[in-house]
């Protein structure tokens, strides 16, 4: 990340503290939710604020995740700005009605702290819930720390809300990694958010007695479902530079300077990762160590999945000799992990000659350590030096053969 | 084996007042002090023992503190996610009818999340047993209030305790499951004294018999104590139950009768039926012989505690230890169905 040059106080909080404080910031009209881990304290966090009187928002405590993002999804049609959060076995809970949510258009804001899916039961870190849910047609920023989490909360309204995109956007970090694990976090005011933020644009599709609509209804066969559905997609592109260009915003106010692509070393670099999430920081780390030994090598953070920036991803890559991609998340019976069959794609489609493989890291928690990085930087160095990579993925810190 | 015999020559000529169960792993627990799912689980092993089922005994688990049983039970579980345990008992059952099934969930699962899969397994009067530890709070969590959390009890997410205005009123399951006339044996007990422990025991022993006698659907509610999440001593979390909990959530038996089908209904029309009477789409058992000419079974039931009556706050200031939850609710129902009060079990 780049310099911080606000001079606010530095605090120490969770990651689910700082999301709790731009929640609070903001001060959307309804939060509903229901607790899981390890999202259970974001929620908390503000139900506390509700109690003080510190904010304004209605709290529902719904009594399910499916009840509470129904509940989010009447909120915002009635106009409402409304805030959830969740993770891993509540996100696919919410499943039916994610895609209700973006296809109605509705601007909601989610905070999903990654966690993996059943079974065996696991409340640990990965990404099977949020990557399971790509093609919801929401918006997803991954965040590599509590700061990012902070900023991009703050960011997410003017983004969803913004006339040429109304979707629903989701925030992701890593859950205990990030979520439990106190950090640096230099927040802003309230008046500052509340200005950045700003109010809604008017939109003429809502819930309005004077104005009757159904939001919904059926629409079968001779209707225009499909249609619908392209719309849908033209406003993930429009998103895009929506999302740039609220990043160059936000710069200007805190001087934290967001891209949907966050690079390290890439400018040179002969090898390189491309990871999402709280693994970019070990990884920038041991990127430094294999730079002093005279090792190209350059790290390619994904913050904006969705809508996936390909364009940029393809430039960025391109002159690389060797790319690994780290997923933290599988996908059973294809050719690799979600974020590496979306790299190969990209790179195919711009003709980007680059040798590739996946590798899948953290399932279930599972550490990662520096060695790992540091495994799979040698192997792609290999690679470059004309060694064969492997079709299948190469899978890091695993137990046994 | 046995602990109070084995490799204790000194206690051999003692009498054996308890024994480990069988289906009780020997392990140590992981759950908080003073927490009732240990007790719980005790009994529900002993049950398993004493009705010699458990090499045939499924259990299903939940999500939530009371999703960590099978490291504590010995016998065969299957997880499912949260509030689902009563759909993944019905398959298991339906496959297997053989098997004795269980599930064993929270408040937080089951009068939740798990709303829609307690209400329909009662419905249609599923053949499992289904042990449900109310603690009025979400525990595994860290204590975020649930649908059961009683009115201006503090929560973490209702810290001036709970407000009817905003968060609406608590969920009685067990009366809540009443209604519906595939809930075979319905029955709500505490784990605080020795006397509601016995209770508790004859309970879930009687509600696992009942499975044995292919009778339908059952539950248990245990009121189980949870003082890290209520902020007390154990002993508080004991006395809160007795003198607040339980006044909202009184003890005894809720429901208690044989299912009578529709198409015995048809068959035997209420006035000629001796042990079921109709109202509109309910029928209500009333005291009668212990089976009908079919063969039936029918039990007196007793009627519910707070029917119809509008629950106020209760708060710290209402502790009345005078108040016991049995005679409480009996004294308000107007005494109905003779002895209904009479939780003797029903041995197999």
């Amino acid at each position: 990340m780049s310099a911080i040059t606000t001079t606010a106080k530095v605090r120490a909080v969770t990651g689910n503290q700082a999301v709790a404080l731009a929640m609070k910031q903001i001060d959307p009209d309804v939060v509903a939710a229901y607790p899981i881990t390890p999202q259970t304290d974001v929620v908390q966090t503000f139900s506390q604020y509700v109690a003080d009187g510190a904010v304004r928002a209605e709290f529902v405590t719904a009594e399910s995740e499916h009840s509470a993002m129904s509940a989010c999804i009447g909120s915002a049609a009635a106009g409402a700005r409304t805030m959830t959060a969740t993770s891993s076995a509540g996100f696919a809970l919410m499943w039916e009605v994610l895609f209700v949510a973006a296809s109605m258009r509705l601007p909601l804001v989610m905070t999903t702290v990654n966690r993996a899916l059943s079974g065996p039961i696991n409340i640990h870190c990965d990404h099977s819930d949020s990557m399971g849910g790509r093609d919801t047609g929401w918006l997803q920023i991954y965040n590599e720390d509590a700061q990012e989490a902070y900023d991009a909360t703050v960011m997410s309204f003017p983004i969803a809300e913004h006339a040429a995109v109304r979707l629903p956007l989701m925030n992701m970090y890593d859950g205990f990694i990030i979520s439990g694990a106190i950090g640096p976090l230099v927040p802003l005011s309230d008046g500052q958010v509340q200005a950045f933020v700003g109010e809604a644009p008017p939109y003429k599709h809502l819930l309005q007695p004077n104005d009757p609509i159904t939001v919904g209804p059926f629409d079968g066969l001779h209707g225009w479902y499909f249609e619908h559905k392209i719309a849908q997609n033209r406003a993930m592109e429009a998103a895009l530079p929506v999302i740039q260009e609220t990043y160059d915003r936000f710069a200007e106010l805190t001087g934290r300077r967001y891209h949907h692509l966050m690079t390290y070393g890439m400018e040179d670099a002969e090898v390189a990762l491309v990871v999402i999430g709280s693994a970019a920081g070990t990884a920038r780390s041991v990127m430094k160590q294999l730079r002093e030994e005279g090792i190209k090598a350059g790290i390619v953070k994904i913050r904006t999945f969705r809508p996936f920036p390909t364009e940029e991803l393809a430039r960025v890559l391109s002159g690389v000799k060797a790319v690994g991609i780290m997923d933290r998340a599988d996908s059973y019976g294809a050719q690799g992990g979600p974020l590496y069959l979306e790299v190969l794609a990209a790179l195919y489609q711009r003709d980007v000659q680059a040798k590739t493989v996946n590798f899948v890291y953290g399932l279930g928690g599972r550490d990662l350590f520096p060695q790992n990085i540091e495994d799979a930087f040698r192997t792609l160095e290999a690679a470059a030096g004309g060694a064969d990579l492997p079709y299948y993925r190469i899978y890091l810190n695993m137990k046994g053969e | 084996m046995d602990w109070c015999t084995e490799g204790t020559p000194s206690l051999v000529t003692a009498p054996v007042v308890t024994r480990h169960p069988r289906a009780l792993e020997s392990v140590a627990t992981h759950y908080c002090p003073g927490c009732g799912h240990g007790i719980t689980q005790r009994l529900l092993a002993n049950a398993l023992d004493e009705l010699g089922v458990r090499e045939r005994t499924v259990g299903v688990a939940a999500i939530g503190c009371s999703v960590l049983i099978y490291n504590y039970l010995d016998v065969d579980f299957q997880e499912l996610p949260h509030g689902r345990a009563p759909a993944g008992a019905t398959g298991i059952k339906r496959a297997r009818p053989d098997l004795v099934v269980f599930t064993y969930q929270g408040d937080g699962d089951l009068a939740a999340i798990g709303t829609a899969e307690i209400v329909h397994a009662a419905a249609r009067s599923e053949n499992i047993t289904v042990i449900f530890v109310n603690n009025c709070v979400y525990g595994m969590t860290g204590g975020q209030m649930a649908p059961t959390t009683l009115v201006g009890q503090r929560s973490e997410t209702c810290r001036e305790g709970r407000d009817p205005k905003l968060h609406g009123y608590p969920v009685r399951v067990a009366e809540m499951l009443a209604t519906l006339d595939g809930a075979v044996y319905l029955e709500r007990v505490s784990v605080t004294h020795p006397e509601n422990v016995k209770a508790a025991y004859r309970a879930i022993r009687k509600a696992f018999a009942y499975q044995l006698e292919d009778r339908g659907f059952s539950l248990v509610e245990v009121l189980s104590p949870c003082p890290t999440n209520w902020g007390m001593t154990p002993s508080e979390a004991v006395r809160w139950i007795d003198e607040v909990v339980s006044r909202y959530y009184p003890l005894g038996v809720i429901k208690d009768c044989a299912p009578v089908h529709f198409a015995h209904l048809l068959e035997h029309p209420p006035a000629e039926s001796p042990g079921a009477k109709l109202h509109g789409f309910h029928y209500e058992t009333v005291a009668g012989p212990e089976a009908d000419e079919s063969g039936r079974l029918t039990r007196p039931q007793q009627p519910f505690g707070r029917r119809g009556g509008r629950w106020t706050a209760i708060s710290s200031k209402d502790f009345q230890p005078e108040s016991r939850p049995e005679s409480g609710s009996q004294a308000e129902s107007g005494g109905a169905a003779g002895s209904a009060g009479d939780p003797t079990p029903e041995d197999p």
